[in-house]
């Protein structure tokens, strides 16, 4: 993993996406620790103020601090981008991995089937049906998109895995009679890390997103803030002349989706020269 | 010498009729084959691209499932090996792959690459597995400086001495090497088969040795078997095979080998069968269309396995071939 990391650093792009990741990562590790944005829901001056030194992008309709709230969603952003991210990994690195394995059989069939019924389904209806199921549960967005993003991850490592199982390492190692579980998980899944990597990144961003647009269409988040509601708030206002919430807002999501596109892109660059099995 | 199941009558590994086919059986790879490896001893398996050879080599570590015939390793069918049985005749094949940069798991360094059948078969406590290992690496030419390094640290070369040392660190009786050498160049090429006669000589291993190169198996065969389009058309003991072959496609194969160029030709035989597909009809000869000395009766009946008699039988083996030139109605020359 060294060469990998080398090769980034040497990429100028690439670690711009970085610092500007950890800029906002940062953001939102203090917001968790209670140390930055906790003043978020705090009214702290009168109606749309404009920009001054004690509001360096003044005030919401409420008088609530737009810096606080911003600072806050990203904590959101990233609670969002890491949960999901990870659970629709694992799945669909898993199912992927399996899938691929026994290609063919019946289980390979079950998994292809249910992606495909997933996929087929209108994202957003799927997204308001759960919340409706769930009463407004606050992770309701969060399963929607764990349920429907797995299925891109494990598409990819079925394909990777169909290819890696002719390999003769693997052969190797069922030539000797490794149970399936030890050859996935020790030989052939450590060969996918850097697509799986690639494809995480990318699941971020969609995350991201997706959180924004929900949470915009009332789907989203409920007790909190975050750059889509803060985008919701500002339709209205825009038209008034106030475009606080609205420049807030769109200013850092667009640089953290940014910052992820051109990590999410170097990174690619780094794996597809390091020399992994061809 | 460590099994009981062991005979003095049984080879170490006998194919009867091994019989392989692919797509619900609509692609034949392999065609009632049999023969037989002896303990300790080389068979050159030779054939063009697509013969079958590789699928005989997968079936025998049961890769991949034989649709009909027996394997038999020390007299026992592989494919019908109880769980505990199987495990412990694994233990005792192994092989070695032609490409030895797909053969060695990337992200895997060699001490973890060559422990694990160690600990797979749970042989010795942990001290004793690597110092096997280190063992191995030194009989294989390597120091054990190398063990922390991954694959991709290493030549062709020294990959392919990293294969051969996985294979055999389990003490295996027998070794299948698929093309072993042939993605070597000539001078490592020339080392890895002086290394295997080494290793061979010390350990009293039995190896399938299947390649494409005629050259490569007259210097390390004891006994040579020719494949074409999945059914074997000759076995016989080197010497013989080499002074007096008997089908008409080992002829041609020998005298192109002699040309110092098999690959050519070979490669013409893949283009003429590009699958690896035997579609011929089975009541004729598979090599009827391209021989030289076809008969009428080559294109109307399949020729049956005949083994030839010499006057002076004092060679090892007997010499088996499927040609219609030796059916007892034919036999005009000697």
């Amino acid at each position: 993993m060294e060469s990998v990391w080398q090769r980034l650093r040497s990429d100028g792009y690439g670690m711009l996406g970085f610092y500007i990741i950890a800029v906002f990562a940062l953001a939102a590790l203090l917001v968790w620790s209670g140390l930055l944005g906790q003043s978020w829901a705090v009214v702290s001056g009168g109606r749309w103020e404009s920009i001054s030194s004690t509001h360096w992008f003044g005030t919401n309709l409420l008088g609530q601090d737009i810096l606080q709230r911003t600072l806050f969603s990203s904590a959101t952003a990233f609670e969002v981008g890491l949960s999901v991210t990870i659970l629709s990994t694992l799945l669909g690195t898993v199912l992927g991995a399996l899938a691929g394995w026994f290609r063919s059989s019946w289980l390979d069939e079950l998994i292809l089937w249910v992606k495909g019924v997933l996929d087929s389904i209108p994202f957003y209806l799927f997204a308001a049906a759960i919340a409706f199921a769930l009463q407004g549960n606050r992770w309701a967005m969060h399963l929607a998109m764990v349920i429907t993003f797995w299925t891109t991850t494990a598409r990819i490592i079925r394909g990777e895995v169909i290819r890696l199982k002719q390999r003769e390492f693997v052969e190797a190692a069922r030539a000797i009679g490794l149970p399936p579980r030890t050859i996935i998980f020790r030989h052939v899944l450590p060969n996918t890390s850097h697509i799986v990597l690639v494809q995480a990144t990318i699941v971020f961003v969609a995350a991201i997103k997706t959180e924004v647009i929900l949470s915009f269409l009332g789907l989203g988040i409920q007790n909190g803030v975050s750059w889509g509601l803060m985008l919701a708030e500002s339709s209205q206002e825009v038209l008034a002349g106030h475009f606080g919430n609205f420049a807030a807002a769109s200013i850092a999501l667009f640089l953290l989706l940014v910052g992820f596109n051109l990590l999410a892109d170097s990174l690619q660059d780094a794996m597809d020269k390091r020399r992994s099995v061809s | 010498m460590t099994s009981q199941r062991t005979h003095p009558a049984h080879p170490l590994l006998e194919l009867r009729n091994l019989s392989i086919s692919f797509r619900d059986r609509r692609q034949i790879a392999v065609d009632r084959v049999s023969f037989s490896v002896l303990k300790g001893q080389t068979l050159g398996l030779v054939g063009a691209s697509g013969a079958g050879k590789s699928s005989v080599a997968r079936a025998i570590l049961r890769l991949v499932q034989a649709d009909g015939g027996e394997i038999l390793f020390k007299g026992e069918d592989i494919h019908r090996m109880k769980s505990q049985q199987l495990m412990a005749a694994r233990q005792r094949i192994q092989i070695v792959f032609q490409e030895p940069s797909r053969s060695l798991s990337p992200k895997r360094t060699v001490a973890e690459s060559l422990l694990e059948p160690l600990q797979h078969f749970a042989i010795g406590s942990p001290t004793e597995r690597s110092r096997k290992v280190k063992k191995i690496l030194l009989t294989v030419g390597l120091d054990h400086d190398v063990l922390h390094h991954y694959p991709h640290q290493f030549s062709t070369g020294q990959k392919q001495r990293i294969a051969i040392a996985r294979a055999l660190v389990t003490k295996p009786d027998l070794v299948i090497a698929d093309e072993a050498v042939s993605s070597l160049d000539v001078s490592v090429q020339a080392q890895i088969l002086q290394l295997i006669q080494t290793l061979q000589a010390e350990y009293g291993i039995a190896f399938l040795f299947i390649s494409h190169d005629l050259a490569v198996i007259r210097q390390i065969a004891d006994g040579v078997a020719v494949m074409y389009r999945g059914q074997l058309l000759e076995q016989a003991p080197a010497d013989t095979f080499f002074s007096q072959p008997a089908h008409p496609y080992s002829r041609l194969l020998l005298s192109l080998a002699s040309l110092d160029e098999p690959s050519p030709v070979l490669n013409h035989q893949q283009q003429l069968n590009p699958d690896g597909i035997t579609n011929h009809r089975p009541s004729a000869c598979v090599y009827s269309a391209g021989c030289a000395e076809v008969m009428p009766v080559c294109g109307q009946s399949e020729p049956a396995r005949i083994e030839i008699k010499y006057k002076n039988q004092n060679m090892r083996g007997s010499h088996c071939v499927r040609c219609h030139l030796y059916d007892e109605t034919n036999i005009n020359e000697t």
